[in-house]
């Protein structure tokens, strides 16, 4: 009986011992890998942002930067939401008078893509 | 009247060929569990790819026993013999005995016999984590490496339940095999019993595979009673995203280290790793899916109907089956206890951060564990999504697993 139980205290002991030492290199490696390919993939892009300061991106005149980037979207999503109209309809027998953002917090686009997110589990 | 005594002879002959005279009482109760798992398969949904496949295969080794026969050789008087083949010449070999000379017939194995080579000989478990390794995001757990360490505390309770078996007077490479029920993976549970202690793999394979079906009814009890209402609310925050090279790099670092510290964990983690580094580098699609899909669906069938075919009536209703089952159990809950311990430790130590529901998901069972973790979480507060969270334990469970078994069969084999 006492060498069974030596046999399971040193099987206990030792699988505690490798299964954490091999899980926790495996942390160390992953770490250090995961901020060596951060820090490659970010330098680039940070090196060009310094090289081509954008003049748009002057603090001073945000406001006007951010409408006119907007007004673009809207004519654009305008344009997109008018196509899925008319296909939708036949040619003229829809009007579309003007278009409004719905105010609703949970809507069908947002509840489809978390739907989608979460579906394979 | 020659023709009724004829008909009432072969009715006679077909009763008792039936089941009627052959089944023994341990056969019907067998019956009765597997129509139970069934149930629980089909109404509760509790994991059918697996549960349906084993009830069934449960179902019809009881009903007929010779489905799992082994080949064998029947000895038939020669004369006899070619009298009944119109004196073909036959090629098979002969032994006299008494003076008279007999064919050794070879007669063939049941259907499932052969199918359940794959898991005698350690085929299939490798080939399931080929299709888990192409189904795994392994991005919460890049993103998350502490998870590691959930994903090995689960494994404690192997180690525990090890002791267990050894105390109730199973050999040493026997409990091995026990105590490995509670990293909560059936392929990896397989393959380490059929390297160490194959006359176990009916009843262990049919005990992991019950409770990683199980997993929604056993785990949160354990997890409520671990943890406090404040604990389990805590909602953590978002994940960093990972990039594809770390992706890419993550199987081939993670090979590497487990198959030079621990050659015999390399057939599953390296086929674990195979399978990710498809799914990752985007280059092989075609490969991808079928490993996840036609390839992990066939051998999910021959696996899980031949684990179900081992549990014969005779065989598994003896108290060293039940004590393994009961074995098995108490490995299990451990696995899931020692998870959500260290998940409190962590809790403590992030300073609230980290939910200790997630630790349970440690156990490896991918992705039912996650999800219980997600569902426990959400019962205290609905808009609490812990599932991505959970996900970085639980793949780090299926690597711990492979770790354990590794360790278990390079001291016991």
């Amino acid at each position: 009986m006492g060498d069974k139980l030596i046999t399971s205290l040193t099987v206990l002991l030792t699988g505690f011992v490798v299964v954490f030492v091999v899980l926790l290199l495996l942390i160390g490696i992953i770490k250090l890998y995961g901020t060596i390919v951060y820090n490659i993939q970010n330098k680039p892009k940070q090196t060009k942002k310094e090289k081509e300061p954008d003049p748009k991106a002057d603090p001073t005149e945000p406001v006007a930067l951010i409408e006119s980037d907007d007004q673009t979207d809207e004519n654009e999503l305008i344009a997109v939401i008018s196509a899925a109209v008319y296909s939708m309809y036949e040619k003229g027998s829809v009007k579309i008078k003007s278009i409004r953002r719905s105010s609703s917090k949970s809507n069908a686009w947002k509840n489809a893509g978390l739907s989608d997110n979460i579906r394979p589990f | 009247m020659t023709i009724l005594n004829g008909f009432l002879d072969a009715l006679k002959g077909l009763f008792e060929d039936s089941g009627l005279t052959s089944l023994t009482w341990q056969n019907y109760v067998m019956l009765a569990v597997a129509c139970f798992l069934m149930f629980l398969a089909i109404k509760k949904q509790y994991e059918p790819l697996l549960l349906l496949p084993i009830a069934f295969g449960m179902l019809l080794v009881n009903l007929f026993p010779a489905i799992m026969a082994p080949p064998a050789t029947e000895m038939i008087e020669c004369s006899v013999y070619e009298a009944a083949h119109q004196g073909q010449v036959i090629s098979y070999a002969t032994t006299t005995l008494n003076g008279v000379t007999y064919y050794n017939v070879p007669t063939y194995g049941g259907l499932l016999y052969y199918l359940y080579q794959g898991v005698k000989l350690g085929i299939y478990p490798p080939l399931i984590f080929l299709g888990i390794g192409c189904m795994t995001d392994f991005g919460p757990l890049i993103a998350s490496p502490k998870s590691f360490i959930l994903g090995a505390a689960a494994q404690i309770g192997i180690f525990i339940t090890f002791i267990g078996a050894i105390l109730l007077g199973f050999t040493d490479a026997q409990a091995g095999a026990i105590g490995i029920i509670g990293g909560a993976d059936g392929p990896t549970a397989i393959y380490v019993t059929s390297k160490l202690a194959p006359e176990l793999l009916g009843p262990i394979a049919v005990a992991a595979y019950s409770y990683m079906a199980l997993v929604p009814i056993i785990q949160p009890p354990i997890m409520k009673a671990l943890t406090t209402k404040k604990e389990r609310s805590v909602v953590m925050e978002q994940l960093r995203p990972v990039s594809k090279l770390e992706k890419i790099m993550f199987p081939v670092v993670v090979v590497i280290i487990v198959a030079i510290l621990l050659p015999s964990a390399a057939p599953l983690v390296g086929m674990l790793m195979l399978g990710n580094i498809f799914k990752e580098s985007g280059v092989v699609d075609r490969i991808s899916k079928t490993a996840q899909n036609e390839l992990m669906n066939i051998i999910t069938i021959f696996l899980g109907v031949t684990v179900g075919a081992t549990a014969t009536g005779t065989v598994f209703l003896t108290p060293k089956t039940l004590g393994i089952v009961a074995l098995g159990l108490f490995a299990f809950c451990m696995g899931t206890a020692f998870g959500v311990l260290f998940g409190k430790i962590m809790y403590k130590l992030s300073g609230g951060k980290v939910n200790p529901l997630i630790g349970s998901a440690g156990v490896s069972a991918v992705p039912m564990a996650a999800r219980v973790s997600n569902k426990v979480g959400q019962e205290e507060n609905p808009g609490n999504f812990l599932l991505m969270h959970a996900m970085g334990p639980n793949v780090a469970g299926v690597i711990g697993s492979a770790v354990a078994a590794g360790v278990l069969m390079s001291i016991l084999g």
